[in-house]
């Protein structure tokens, strides 16, 4: 699996190709315990290169989501096909991992709670 | 119209993709489609299945063939290691606990189960055989000119 990282404001972007499978997990957990050492907590999983996802990949999502959200991070997802979209919404994954159509839309969630955050330290504050 | 495809590869993760990937270009074939979705669900079975043989049954062997016959695909994985009938196991998606969390594992069983047709599971001469079956029904044939109907 290729991974390739971009960051744009406090937000990563792991742009994600070939399959998201058992054979190539370590990789991606690896990089992604870096970015959380380097508090990165907004992640999001590029996956329209990704063809494939079996039961550990999705495993590693949903892991992913939920060791971000302890932190107040996010995981979000964006360009699932057809079969990947399936496996989320069979498995349930999607109500646990934020899913989303394209990069744009992406980005604007995570903008949008970044500034909540902001908004609500600004609140503390007064 | 009858076809087979036969594999013996070395039982690593890695195998799982190539596998998926051999099942799906023959199913292609026959199919005589580039993408289909119910060759989609039946390569994740089969993704499962060979992952589940490689991680919990510690298979040191790990064979099988696809033979397709009539409007039906069967998958056959061959496998020495732990014994194991996955259909003698409960295969339910795992559900939120408490906390309103799903757990990171323990789908394979349950996928195998929804997305096959059929699943059965015999052992002899010292080996686990495990048989995934799916319908095909309207695959496009080929008539006697070549075209298709």
């Amino acid at each position: 699996m290729e991974v390739k990282v971009e960051l744009d404001r406090d937000i990563i972007f792991l742009k994600l190709s070939g399959g998201l499978v058992a054979s190539t997990l370590e990789q991606l957990r690896n990089q992604i315990q870096k970015l959380v050492d380097k508090k990165y907590v907004n992640i999001v999983f590029d996956m329209s290169r990704v063809d494939f996802v079996d039961s550990s990949g999705l495993g590693l999502c949903i892991l992913t989501a939920r060791e971000l959200a302890a932190i107040s991070g996010k995981l979000v997802c964006y360009g699932l096909n057809d079969n990947v979209q399936k496996l989320f919404k069979m498995t349930r994954a999607d109500q646990k991992v934020a899913v989303m159509a394209s990069r744009m839309n992406a980005f604007e969630y995570m903008l949008s709670r970044l500034n909540d955050d902001l908004h609500g330290a600004s609140v503390l504050h007064e | 119209m009858t076809g087979k495809w036969v594999f013996s590869i070395k039982p690593e993760f890695r195998s799982a993709e190539i596998v998926r990937r051999g099942v799906k270009a023959a199913l292609n074939e026959w199919l005589g489609k580039a993408s289909d979705s119910r060759i989609d669900d039946f390569c994740q079975v089969i993704t499962e299945l060979v992952n589940n043989a490689i991680e919990h049954g510690r298979c040191t062997f790990l064979a099988g063939e696809l033979t397709t016959e009539g409007d039906k695909a069967l998958f056959s994985l061959i496998t020495d290691g732990v014994s194991f009938d996955p259909t003698a196991e409960k295969a339910e998606m795992p559900v939120f606990d408490e906390n309103n969390n799903l757990p990171e594992g323990g789908y394979g069983l349950a996928i195998i189960n929804q997305l096959s047709d059929d699943c059965d599971y015999r052992y002899h001469d010292g080996k686990n055989e495990t048989i995934v079956s799916k319908l095909f029904p309207k695959r496009v044939k080929e008539d006697t000119y070549g075209g298709k109907s």
